[in-house]
């Protein structure tokens, strides 16, 4: 997809849900760091019938897929619910406080929160088993939600002395807890410390928009696509950038569905019909959508029939969606899971699954002092296999999510232009003797769990695989007497052969560890990982870690300058918006 | 049996063209290699790459298919085409597997026989044993400029990986003598290695440079396939040269 082309195109199109107001001037309101449970009102009281399921949906174009198979707000009985029988009445709740207040009252037997939400909810529903959150559907992981920097800030380590806002119980949570955690702050010092400035709103006013736009001593705020084109295209903050988004670290922000207990264990053929006609609906959704990037790519956005009737429903259902085709660009911030991301989901030993994420969530929200103690949250445990039927797509083979040779070609200008930097997120060298080529998951384990762990979460960033060699030998080669050896100097063709030579080890230095990685990852881990996503650097000795001087290689000093040339840097990048590398979206 | 005559004549008359003077190498005493250009080129954008083609080794042919070349070569009592014939083919067979070969012959003009590419090599026999001659003129510079641009292109398309490698097979005779030695002397600030397999050259000929070029007799192809077969040292195997102060001295020049 055309990122570039349809960010811009977004920032013509969409108004953005912030901007609209002046909030220059007018500081936000902070809350404090509360226990959700201070807040909530409702006990805890058995669920009905519910004879029309009450259904919560959030501002989020994953939402379209229940709204899509309900037909509306009330059910369409030509649609996928209807066809399934089930009655439901579907509203939009964004307030967690209020959602849990439902979820214990049984005003409704469903939840629709972020995993790193569930944690948050956890604390008020898992004390008493009839409420207990069971996980039965997924909708999405999240490509539309950002961390928005000022100036002052230039790489994520930066992050452990800024000050940040974000929305208390809001989507961003799990966002924030990876990004700082990854960047080695220290959560609770920074929560201590008064760094984490929380609002009320999402968006509007006392959100991060107004908190980043109006408070001098903000930093950084969390926001959602709309606030971040505002803020960083549309020059509402001058100099801001965006530093990390959820397109990079694209399996973060899980969207899903929880129902309590004591519903599920009395209405679990109704709870399974749902998800099935979720499945079934999401597919259809999809189907309709397909070709709608290339469509809003247009000079004048244009949608086809169906993609207008689907579309044109969530703007009457969501406040968020002005109309149909600001509802199309929407959409594509969401990277859709469907069937076959909801098999991967239930998968225990999938660190980006329901299990794997929220143990990853329990972590960092302990660390901010957000969560009491950690909660192990059940999941349905649905035979999936039975829940195939009507589906096309039951294929839950990892799919690339990279053309690699965009990517490479991509890289590969970068290194010539010296910005391969710019979007550098984190990266991770490995070391290795002379001329070795081979990279033993028993010698280099720690790392290649790490970078596994990485390169999983940040699925939507390239990484890098950039191979170096030492340059002592060709420094020896081209004047021996420097090094106080014997010999004739090397002429310029045996230099400009051993340069390539060098390079060519690099190469195959870089292409062996990352091959190395993936066969961790696959054997050791048994983690589905996407090849596409790395991308082979042979630097050679353009680049060594002691530097350059006077124009080629400085030769290193000692015996530990040396070993430090011999590495494999793998470093995880964020796409700049203008590339086009991606098979697909959405 | 006038066509003969005429043949010959023309070809005197060309040959006297096309020998005003050696195309001879700028004289430098300079041993650096500017790495700075050696690690950018080539010096346009890649627009895609082949991951497939890292590492891969590249080697494009120019052959010289002009009248002079049916003249005896040196040392031998056949032509030179007939010995660039022989060379071609025996040579050839060596050429490892997965390598990528291409082909230009030139006279007159230039042309792009065998496209470069892998496993194409029995194109590349087809074409190495044609012995027509183009008399008229020996455009030897431009042919070696496309042969190299054949590899700039397979360069961006493998991130410049691999080897990249020019054999040359001439009599040395160029017409556009000017735009032989610039391009030669750009091709040797590059990757790319120029091995000429000559006919008695003159040392200071651009093609037979020592310090920047290969040059190997057109008649030797045992040297041709020692090349082929060479491999280059690259890392010190072990730290075990104390040069510190040298390094300080320089660091602070």
């Amino acid at each position: 997809m055309m990122r570039g082309l349809l960010l811009a195109a977004v920032v013509a199109t969409v108004l953005p849900m912030s901007a609209s107001a002046d909030f220059t001037d007018n500081a936000p309101s902070y809350v404090d760091n509360v226990p959700l449970g201070s807040l909530v009102t409702s006990a805890a009281q058995a669920c009905g019938p519910q004879a029309t399921l009450q259904v919560p949906v959030i501002d989020w174009s994953g939402d379209f897929v229940t709204v899509y198979a309900n037909g509306g707000t009330t059910t369409d009985p030509d649609s996928m619910f209807g066809l399934f029988e089930i009655d439901a009445n579907i509203y939009v709740q964004n307030n967690l406080v209020q959602q849990a207040n439902d979820f214990l009252s049984c005003a409704t037997p469903f939840a629709r929160v972020t995993q790193g939400q569930a944690q948050l909810l956890a604390e008020v529903t898992e004390g008493t088993p009839e409420t207990q959150m069971v996980a039965i559907y997924k909708h999405s992981f999240s490509q539309g939600d950002h961390l928005v920097v000022k100036d002052n800030i230039n790489d994520v380590t930066d992050l452990c002395s800024a000050t940040i806002a974000t929305m208390r119980f809001g989507p961003h949570t799990s966002f924030m807890g990876r990004i700082l955690s990854d960047a080695g702050c220290d959560m609770a010092a920074m929560q201590a410390n008064g760094q984490i400035k929380l609002v009320e709103n999402l968006t509007g006013e006392n959100s991060p928009f107004h908190a980043i736009v109006s408070d001098p001593e903000i930093d950084a705020a969390f926001v959602v696509t709309p606030d971040m084109l505002a803020l960083v295209d549309g020059g509402v903050v001058p100099d801001s950038k965006v530093l990390v988004s959820t397109k990079s670290l694209s399996r973060v922000i899980s969207d899903v569905y929880v129902v309590r207990r004591d519903f599920f264990l009395a209405n679990r053929d109704r709870v399974q019909d749902f998800t099935q006609a979720m499945f079934l609906a999401g597919e259809e959704f999809q189907g309709k959508m397909s070709g709608l990037a290339q469509g809003l790519m247009q000079d004048t956005p244009s949608l086809t029939i169906d993609q207008q009737v689907a579309l044109d429903l969530m703007a009457a259902t969501f406040d968020s969606v002005p109309d149909a085709v600001e509802g199309g660009f929407f959409w594509l911030d969401a990277d859709f899971s469907g069937y076959p991301g909801n098999v991967s989901w239930a998968v225990e030993t999938n660190p980006r699954g329901w299990l794997g994420l929220n143990n990853e969530v329990q972590v960092n929200l302990a660390a901010l002092g957000l969560s009491d103690r950690p909660y192990t949250l059940a999941h349905a445990g649905w035979d999936y296999s039975a829940m195939t039927e009507g589906l096309q797509n039951t294929n839950v083979t990892e799919q690339p999510v990279f053309n690699a040779s965009a990517v490479a070609a991509l890289v590969s200008t970068q290194q010539k232009q010296g910005t391969l930097d710019s979007g550098e997120l984190f990266s991770f060298p490995i070391y290795f003797g002379p001329d070795q080529n081979e990279f033993s998951a028993a010698q280099y384990e720690e790392d290649f769990r790490a970078l596994v762990d990485y390169a999983q979460a940040y699925g939507g960033a390239i990484i890098t695989v950039e191979g170096h060699a030492d340059p002592l030998g060709f420094l020896m080669a081209k004047d021996p007497a420097r090094f106080n050896q014997a010999g004739e100097p090397a002429s310029r063709i045996e230099q400009r052969q051993q340069a390539q030579s060098l390079r060519n080890l690099s190469a195959t230095r870089a292409t062996s560890a990352r091959d190395s990685l993936l066969e961790f990852a696959n054997d050791v881990l048994k983690a589905s990982m996407d090849p596409t996503q790395f991308t082979i650097v042979p630097h050679g000795i353009d680049s060594p870690a002691t530097g350059i001087c006077n124009g080629e290689p400085c030769a290193p000093a000692n015996e530990a300058e040396w070993r430090e040339n011999m590495r494999v840097v793998f470093r995880i990048i964020a796409v700049p918006t203008e590339a086009n590398v991606f098979v697909a979206a959405n | 049996m006038k066509y003969p005559l005429i043949f010959s004549t023309l070809a005197v008359l060309s040959l006297a063209a096309c020998l005003p003077e050696t195309p001879t190498a700028t004289v430098t005493k300079d041993t650096t290699v500017d790495l700075t250009s050696f690690h950018a080129w080539p010096n346009r954008e890649s627009t895609t790459v082949d991951v497939n083609a890292i590492g891969r080794d590249n080697m494009v042919f120019v052959i010289d298919r002009s009248g002079s070349m049916d003249w005896d070569a040196c040392e031998s009592n056949n032509s030179k085409r007939a010995e660039t014939i022989t060379a071609l083919t025996t040579f050839i067979p060596y050429i490892p597997d997965g390598t990528a070969v291409g082909y230009i012959d030139f006279g007159t003009n230039y042309r792009i026989t065998v496209p470069l590419e892998t496993n194409n090599t029995a194109q590349l026999m087809a074409a190495a044993q044609n012995d027509a001659g183009e008399w008229g003129g020996t455009n030897l510079g431009a042919a070696i400029q496309v042969a190299n641009e054949m590899l700039e292109t397979a360069a961006l398309e493998q991130s410049s990986t691999g080897t990249y490698r020019l054999v040359i097979i001439t009599d040395g005779v160029a017409d556009d003598s000017r735009k032989l030695v610039a391009t030669v002397e750009s091709i040797n600030q590059t990757p790319v290695e120029i091995i000429t397999a000559g006919f008695c050259f003159d040392s200071a000929h651009v093609l037979n440079t020592p310090e920047d070029t290969v040059y190997v007799q057109a008649n030797n192809t045992d040297d041709l396939v020692a090349l082929l077969e060479s491999t280059v040292k690259t890392e010190a195997t072990g730290f075990v040269v104390d040069f510190a102060d040298t390094v300080l001295t320089d660091a602070t020049e």
